[in-house]
């Protein structure tokens, strides 16, 4: 929880803190719970959305700040630009196509009239009432009764219509129906239109109009009412309730309920979006018993341990300590000796994590706002944050790059970076999580008033493990959410890397994970990383033996040095190209990349969360790192 | 026209729609399609996916239509499927097409009847803004067409985009100054 601090007028400073009104202002309701700069109020202004007292403020700060009347007028300029634009016209009218369409689709002409099935409409009345308050006042448009009757009625009608109505414009059958070719796994347009239907209704419950098997729903979670549900396959649903029954025999523990991590019991599955095959436990957020995992993560499974025990098995292999999901970042890269990924260090009473975990780099734009909050929200979802290095050095933005493009400082990290930074910047962290507990995390971040955005790749690691050819973009700003980190890991299901020959007997979580074990399956051996694989501190050599070059180095150089500063380079993004990264020449390590990629990967063994019922209590020791046995 | 006059109007149109009359619905498509793929146009960044979303749009709507119960405007409503459905075809799309590069295969920008030479400082400004939206990240690129375009107020922004006010107020001021540093540095460029 933010502290309110004493206003400051700030805006023009780099180094700003977005501060909050002064309590003695009082706001409106809707944005009394959400810290705001003058800049923004100043925003809100310009579009007359303030109300008196603010409005009253805001007057008054112009009269004694100009710049701000001159930011007033830099808007309306904008404003003025965009409105400017021309409009493009249409090619065509399009509601000869949208009524052809809707006459001869079945399922169109079937849902116009029955679409609101008798689930939905049990959903519906299931959904917990909305306080009074947010109820719909206005008279009902009709009630759920009569919509299904008026439904029914007028499918009735099309239906008459279509197969009684001589005229059928034969251009109009010429006309692309949009939904014919959908790629497979593209949402069900009913699926979306649940999801405009739920969002019009009850958005602030995040309930959607459910099939009967969610009847239940009461995820308050936007992303999981929302993007989820945009993603969800119909053809999951029957593996998803063949996985529910299967579930018991398959020995899937529970969850352990956190106050950080307890689920919804009626949460929207996250195996709705599960690609097939993906048995639910391993969606769901549930431990497994050692059984289930795969053969080179059963071979060991490590309990999590406490610091303590940590600093005794680092004494005979030294590395970086990383963060505990109850503590601050800051207070663990202190104890970084070595560039080596050891364990992840937890208190013997912390939840064990939600879901299989995995490794998510994790793109952050933020302006205005220490990293301290991301910090601060990531530890209370459990998720361990691998900053490389000893901390995340000082990235002020820079006006002068493009979005997105931050220029190495050069400031050198110290270890408590990441708590103390103020600044603006941008930050690639490699985070440890479950898709789960980083779409929590995520959804808490966009809650923050003050972040611009995120973004995160869970490709770019499967492409250092095969690199394809690369076939996307990386994006600025975008959040991507759950079903977005499936669907892309669901892209790599054609990698010869995943196309296992082996029996499903393992539960895996995507195709990302499943690559992961993979790799590690030649790590059995219980071998110690090799210290002379350790990240030098500072300038290295490329291994021009790498398969990862070119455009992938921005993030090899996350990989290779892992205690050196960043050299980010956003050069992917909307086409630029490399040279306009400002900074300093990227540092790399002679280390083999997959070598370096592997220590990574040892998370995600270390980090599986044994049954209670493996009675294992062997020391959590980290994976051998082998030499490249390609 | 006001708004609630419009929506009267939407009302009975959609009212029309269910009990069986085709032609009202036609009549809502044929209201909102052009200001529908405008918008579009803006998120998704091409002229013909942006027509087939909007006709994607308006056969979604017409499946869920019984369920629009008027908590808001239906233009609001109709945008929020179209704008999921555009997120949706975004994150799958692999490579965005420039609206200028549009216009040099011949996609038709309408006229606003003014002389050739203010066209054409038009055309410049609209190339320096467009250049300017397309830098910017989909989320502010979005929210600014929304607001300065749609002239949604933040109550319908913050319904379309499923976010909550204060972020729609932080997020609206973060996109009005990306958009004044992508243009002043493509003032610089130019000159």
């Amino acid at each position: 929880m933010r502290k309110w601090q004493p206003f400051l007028v700030s805006f023009d400073s780099p180094l700003a803190c977005p501060t909050p009104f002064p309590l003695l202002f009082p706001l409106s309701k809707r944005t009394m719970s959400e810290p705001h700069s003058i800049e923004q109020l100043l925003s809100a202004y310009f579009d007359g959305e303030l109300n008196q007292e603010e409005r009253a403020f805001v007057e008054n700060e112009i009269a004694q700040n100009p710049s701000l009347r001159t930011r007033l007028g830099q808007w309306k300029e904008q404003r003025n630009a965009i409105r400017a634009i021309p409009p493009i016209k249409l090619s065509n009218d399009l509601s000869i196509g949208v009524l052809a369409q809707i006459r001869q689709h079945p399922l169109t002409a079937k849902a116009a009239g029955a679409f609101i099935s008798e689930d939905s409409l049990t959903s519906s009345r299931n959904a917990t009432s909305l306080p009074e308050d947010k109820r719909h006042t206005k008279p009902s448009f009709r009630g759920r009764n009569r919509i299904a009757a008026a439904g029914s009625l007028a499918g009735l009608v099309l239906l008459a219509l279509f197969l009684f109505n001589p005229f059928r414009p034969q251009q109009d059958l010429a006309q692309t129906s949009p939904g014919e070719n959908r790629p497979s796994g593209e949402p069900n347009q009913f699926e979306l239109a649940e999801v405009a239907d739920a969002h019009s209704s009850e958005r602030s419950a995040g309930r959607l109009a459910a099939q009967g098997d969610r009847s239940a729903m009461g995820s308050t979670s936007r992303a999981d009412a929302d993007d989820l549900r945009i993603a969800s396959a119909p053809e999951s649903r029957p593996l998803i309730e063949a996985l529910l029954r299967a579930r018991a025999p398959l020995g899937i523990l529970p969850v352990q309920a956190t106050p950080a991590t307890e689920l919804a019991p009626d949460a929207p599955s996250l195996a709705s979006i599960a690609p097939p095959g993906i048995p639910m436990g391993a969606i769901e957020g549930e431990s497994f018993s050692a059984n289930e995992l795969p053969p080179v993560a059963a071979m060991q499974m490590p309990h999590r341990k406490s610091n303590e025990h940590l600093a005794a098995d680092d004494s005979a292999a030294p590395g970086r300590r990383l963060p505990s999901p109850n503590s601050s970042v800051a207070s663990e890269s202190s104890h970084a000796t070595d560039n080596h990924i050891v364990a992840a260090p937890t208190s013997t009473t912390a939840a064990p994590p939600i879901g299989v975990q995995q490794i998510f780099v994790v793109d952050f734009r933020i302006q205005d706002q220490p990293l301290a909050v991301v910090s601060e929200i990531f530890s209370r979802n459990q998720i361990d944050i691998l900053t490389p290095g000893n901390g995340p050095s000082k990235i002020p933005f820079s006006s002068q790059a493009p979005s997105g493009h931050a220029a190495m400082s050069g400031e050198s990290k110290t270890a408590n970076a990441l708590q103390h930074r103020s600044s603006v910047g941008t930050e690639a962290l490699f985070v440890v999580a479950s898709p789960k507990q980083l779409s929590r995390a995520m959804d808490e971040l966009s809650a923050q008033a003050d972040i611009a955005g995120f973004q995160v790749n869970s490709e770019l690691l499967t492409q250092m493990l095969n690199p394809p050819p690369r076939t996307q973009t990386h994006q600025a700003g975008k959040v991507l959410r759950m079903d977005d980190l499936i669907a892309q890991s669901a892209q790599h299901s054609t990698n010869p890397l995943l196309r296992n020959s082996e029996p499903p007997q393992f539960d895996l979580t995507n195709p990302l994970r499943r690559a992961m074990a993979q790799q590690l399956r030649p790590f059995e051996r219980n071998q110690r990383p090799s210290l002379a694989n350790r990240a030098p501190s500072n300038h290295r050599e490329h291994s021009s033996d790498s398969p990862l070059n070119g455009e992938q180095d921005s993030l090899d150089q996350l990989i290779y040095a892992p205690s050196v500063e960043l050299n980010w380079n956003y050069s992917h993004e909307k086409g630029l190209s490399g040279d306009s990264f400002k900074g300093e020449e990227p540092t790399k390590l002679s280390i083999d990349p997959e070598q370096a990629l592997r220590q990574y990967l040892l998370l995600i063994r270390v980090q599986a969360v044994p049954a209670e019922s493996s009675g294992q209590s062997a020391p959590l020791a980290p994976a051998p790192v082998e030499p490249n046995q390609k | 026209m006001t708004k609630s006059m419009a929506n009267i109007d939407d009302q009975a149109l959609i009212e029309r729609t269910l009990e069986g009359e085709e032609n009202a619905f036609g009549q809502l498509i044929l209201k909102y399609q052009n200001r529908l793929f405008n918008g579009l146009v803006q998120i998704v960044r091409s002229a013909p996916e942006a027509e087939d979303l909007t006709q994607e749009t308006f056969v979604l709507a017409f499946t869920k239509l019984a369920s629009f119960q008027g908590h808001s405007a239906f233009y609001t409503w109709l945008y929020r499927i179209a704008y999921n459905l555009a997120i949706t075809r975004i994150r799958r799309r692999k490579a965005t097409v420039s609206l200028d590069s549009q216009r040099d295969a011949g996609i038709d920008f309408a006229s606003n009847g003014s002389s050739p030479s203010d066209r054409m400082e038009q055309d410049e400004q609209a190339q320096l803004v467009r250049a300017a939206l397309d830098q910017l990240s989909e989320e502010h690129r979005t929210i600014l067409v929304l607001r300065e375009m749609e002239e949604m107020d933040y109550e319908a922004l913050s319904e379309v985009l499923d976010l909550p006010i204060g972020t729609v107020r932080s997020r609206l001021h973060r996109a009005r100054d990306q958009l004044r540093e992508k243009m002043m540095i493509l003032i610089t460029d130019n000159e």
